[in-house]
């Protein structure tokens, strides 16, 4: 069990005020919500944080602390056992409700030894059984609906299909395996309803759902708005000029697309229907966006006839942009 | 291991899908349903169609964010809903903000 530093877990000193150290929590308390911080470390943050709190806001917890816990570092230390008289030392925490700031249960074992568990007279030493239940903090709310996150590539998301999931039990530790069926066309932010995979309901209540939020992989092609893809087709400069016909990749297999004579970078191809799938409205639109790119380095033959273009031609690229600024 | 295949329901889209009544959101959040009821009257959470007593099924996530937030941080059941509004707007704006960087990357890093 490892000593736990509650000042410097809420970035407070040692002579701190009890203002300070409220002051201290409700802040990293707001940064670091699970439900407002996504990271994944957030959870465990925040459990640190309210349970340092729980103890140092109470001068007398904090004063036993104080004592028996730079007692506790030292033993543990020098590798010893936990400080005489340790076992005599208990507190009555039953998870006091009048701070509208307390939606804490199960604390670390270290607390648990020093402070003892709420509602039960126990944080004795000599009771091994009794401080050591491995607590399951618990920041959900009594319903039993659960969320988690599924991130899909685009093509997974489009074509729909089996992915497995693995869920752990809490109280068994198994795992299971489940093949979920993902329907076509998903979009970031929907979400896949599993009916009785969440939580066990309280008391007699029922089992709660399961829900995946789905999100997206980015994609180095296609970039997604609402049912519409956006995907970029690089073109030379005389195939932007002349027209041309050239192979782009779609979500399905490759189609055959025609350049317009005179397209500048920017110009949208739009390929109806060729976008995201929609199980309610019919897939979206592809639009291929021209962007003119030339050779890194000319041949000679490639020189001289963009030289002999440069001296003949009466394009002036920026004229429409000088007479507007004018 | 053994595997069992699920039917994945989307809940965003219309098909048959199963709704909540008001009592039974309170069931599954345990609260009082004329607490879900004051809950429904603040905005917090909405209801199908703005007027009958149907709820979509994942209205509880909502729901339980809310409870959270206003145990954990001491807000007020107002105060965690502009929480939750202002939280969507934020992931809304990453994920534009994500999209726009998608595109400005693809200037920057093509290479022909």
């Amino acid at each position: 069990m490892d000593f736990k530093d509650y000042y410097a877990i809420l970035g407070v000193s040692k002579t701190a005020s009890q203002d300070e150290i409220q002051h201290a929590y409700r802040k990293l308390a707001r940064q670091y919500h699970p439900d407002i911080n996504k990271e994944p470390e957030a959870e465990n943050r925040f459990k640190e944080i309210g349970e340092a709190y729980e103890v140092l806001k109470d001068p007398e917890k904090r004063q036993k602390y104080d004592r028996y816990g730079s007692a506790w570092k030292a033993a543990q230390q020098s590798g010893g056992t936990p400080p005489p008289g340790y076992e005599d030392v208990w507190f009555d925490f039953s998870g006091s409700s009048e701070d509208a700031f307390s939606g804490f249960s199960g604390f670390s074992s270290f607390f648990e030894q020093l402070f003892g568990r709420g509602g039960q007279r126990s944080g004795a030493w000599n009771n091994p059984g009794a401080g050591r239940r491995d607590s399951s903090w618990s920041w959900t709310m009594p319903s039993a609906d659960q969320e988690a996150i599924l991130s899909l590539t685009l093509e997974e998301a489009a074509r729909g299909g089996q992915r497995e999931i693995s869920l752990t039990d809490p109280e068994t530790g198994q795992t299971k395996t489940y093949a979920v069926k993902i329907p076509k066309g998903i979009r970031p932010g929907q979400r896949i309803r599993l009916a009785k995979l969440g939580g066990q309901g309280t008391g007699r209540g029922p089992a709660g759902d399961l829900y995946l939020n789905v999100e997206l992989l980015p994609n180095a092609a296609f970039r997604l708005e609402g049912r519409d893809l956006y995907t970029t087709l690089a073109v030379a400069p005389w195939e932007a000029a002349l027209g041309a016909e050239a192979t782009l990749s779609t979500l399905d297999g490759n189609v055959r697309v025609k350049i317009p004579a005179g397209s500048s970078s920017g110009r949208r191809i739009r390929l109806k229907g060729r976008g995201f799938p929609d199980a309610k409205s019919g897939a979206g639109d592809l639009y291929a966006e021209i962007e003119i790119v030339v050779p890194k380095s000319l041949s000679d033959d490639e020189r001289r006839l963009f030289e002999e273009l440069a001296q003949r031609s009466t394009f002036q690229p920026r004229a429409a942009e000088t007479k507007s600024r004018a | 291991m053994r595997t069992t295949v699920m039917n994945g329901l989307m809940v965003q889209w219309g098909q048959r899908l199963e709704t909540l009544s008001t009592d039974e959101v309170a069931a599954r959040c345990g609260l009082h349903p004329t607490l879900v009821e004051r809950l429904v009257a603040l905005g917090l959470i909405e209801s199908l169609d703005g007027r009958t007593d149907r709820f979509p099924p994942d209205v509880t996530l909502r729901l339980q964010r809310a409870l959270r937030l206003r145990r954990d941080l001491g807000l007020s059941y107002n105060g965690a809903a502009l929480v939750l509004e202002l939280l969507d707007r934020i992931e809304d704006l990453e994920r534009r903000l994500e999209q726009y960087e998608h595109q400005s990357n693809r200037w920057k890093y093509k290479t022909p």
